[in-house]
């Protein structure tokens, strides 16, 4: 861990990092998590799905609200839960896009179960006790998380009870200003997914579910777009008491 | 000793409603002497362009104190003051020729502050809010004209002193500071209009500070509370890194707004925080 970041716990043996919150100079920040699949199923589209966090990274910087940004990025798989961040590992924590080289975002391998639970948790519950510390600071804080996977919940040590509580606690408007959480579903070929996973948003309280199709790189660059567009348009929309404003997800 | 500083500014309620602009400016920073600096300035309402005469006003003061601390110790010249507020003054009539404006667009007040390691120096001249933060509690100096109607250093630059003290007049003690502290009480000193308008000021050791902040009168005006309170509220600061000033004032507004008219006049503030370590 770089000098300017600190770990945080979350509780249940999660754990995160975040940029030194003294060392923040700007008085707003909008923070992003992306959680994305590594399970075994995505194994013959990793190198896309790399891609399409790269560029929906890379078309943050072109934002107008880019310096009020805090992006955390994370991978799960069961491959992860012997190590202490349960099914989760930690790609980078909050930090702002100046810090981040997309070039050092690892190649994922694709390998275990899809601990679906554990990454929303940790996704989530991060967001929740990051933007605790900010606002207790005075900061204005608020978020949005993705989720992208091809599969439904599996191996997890959170349970959907402790998913659905920090999803709560991020729209009560008590920790942040607003909190959007958008599920992302992609196709392996096998399509199974779709009922499953749109039935966990509804479970967990996830605000959002989009489904979109194919693993294709046509289809991967267009959830770059989509991902980027919504991140924007939270950041827009801090400030103004409300949460964002939907992007249309046609992808 | 280590100083951070901070500074905001924002729209009142009325000049917001009535599409006029924010006539408030504040500034701070350490210039490369490591003097810490923090100016504040209040353009008047029934002024010309007084939200330009209230920033160049601010930026007058900070390039004269650059100048004029770079030639002395303000801290041990007695004629530091006016030597800073005579060479502010003639850089606002250079930048008033050179911009063709009016003299009633430079109508604006003036509060700064400058501290070194040893010595903290502070001046006003029109009216405002000074705070200082010691280990014995919390000082607020107000300073108020009757009427509402400051003394603003461009009467002089315009030669209007003598309509100035006229309009006074009748007044016998027009300039009041009043003082609320936690350490001595409260304690009002009325004064008459040449002592108002030479102003106020007062130099004082660093290391007894914790903080000292120089208010607009907009702290005065937020519906339903009083300045003590804002003041309060305003210096609760939870840390003192990056935009702290901002910040506090960001959250103070979005509370103060969710009821009533909230700041009614345009509201800044500047900040030195000292730290011993």
């Amino acid at each position: 861990m770089s000098q300017d970041m600190e770990s945080f716990k979350i509780g249940s043996g999660f754990q995160f990092s975040g940029s030194t919150i003294e060392d923040l100079g700007s008085s707003e920040y909008t923070l992003v998590t992306i959680a994305l699949d590594e399970s075994g199923s995505i194994s013959n589209f990793e190198d896309q799905i790399r891609d399409m966090l790269i560029a929906a990274i890379e078309a943050c910087f072109s934002s107008p609200y880019s310096n009020n940004l805090l992006v955390r990025v994370i991978r799960f798989g069961s491959q992860y839960s012997r190590q202490n961040g349960n099914g989760v590992d930690e790609i980078h924590g909050f930090k702002s896009l100046g810090e981040i080289d997309v070039n050092d975002y690892p190649t994922l391998r694709g390998g275990g179960a899809t601990p679906l639970n554990d990454s929303v948790y940790s996704g989530v519950g991060a967001m929740n006790t990051y933007a605790d510390s900010l606002v207790d600071l005075d900061f204005n804080v608020n978020g949005i998380t993705f989720v992208i996977t091809d599969g439904g919940e599996n191996s997890s040590v959170a349970t959907t009870k402790m998913v659905k509580d920090e999803l709560k606690r991020s729209i009560t408007g008590e920790v942040m200003e607003s909190h959007v959480s958008i599920l992302i579903g992609i196709d392996n070929g096998y399509g199974y997914a779709k009922d499953e996973l749109d039935n966990y948003k509804d479970e967990t309280g996830i605000d959002q579910f989009i489904w979109a199709g194919e693993a294709t790189k046509g289809k991967l660059a267009k959830l770059a777009d989509f991902v980027s567009q919504s991140i924007s348009s939270t950041s827009q929309a801090l400030g103004t008491g409300g949460p964002s404003q939907k992007i249309s997800a046609t992808i | 000793m280590s100083f951070t500083t901070d500074h905001t500014f924002h729209i009142g309620e009325q000049h917001s409603r009535n599409g006029k602009p924010n006539q408030d400016y504040a500034l701070s920073g350490t210039f490369e002497n490591g003097l810490a600096y923090i100016i504040v300035s209040d353009g008047c309402s029934s002024g010309g362009l007084t939200d330009i005469g209230s920033r160049l006003m601010v930026l007058a003061t900070k390039q004269a104190l650059v100048e004029i601390s770079a030639t002395i110790n303000p801290f041990e010249n007695p004629n530091a003051i006016e030597l800073v507020n005579q060479r502010r003054d003639t850089l606002l009539e250079q930048f008033r020729r050179a911009l063709d404006l009016e003299y009633q667009d430079l109508l604006a007040t003036c509060l700064w502050a400058i501290s070194s390691s040893e010595f903290t120096l502070v001046n006003l001249t029109g009216d405002g809010i000074v705070a200082i933060q010691t280990e014995a509690g919390l000082t607020i100096e107000q300073f108020e004209w009757d009427k509402n109607m400051p003394y603003y250093p461009a009467y002089r630059l315009n030669q209007t002193d003598s309509l100035f003290i006229e309009t006074h007049g009748d007044e016998p003690y027009p300039f009041r500071q009043t003082r609320l502290s936690e350490e001595s009480g409260e304690y009002c000193s009325p004064k008459s209009t040449l002592e108002g308008m030479s102003g106020w000021s007062v130099q004082i050791e660093s290391s007894k500070l914790i903080s000292l902040a120089l208010f607009t009168d907009g702290v005065e005006q937020i519906d339903s509370l009083g300045y003590k309170e804002a003041v309060e509220r305003l210096m609760a600061f939870k840390s003192t890194s990056g935009q702290f000033a901002v910040r506090r004032m960001n959250r103070f507004l979005k509370e103060v707004n969710t009821s009533g008219r909230g700041a009614i006049d345009d509201i800044s503030y500047a900040v030195i925080n000292f730290d011993e370590s």
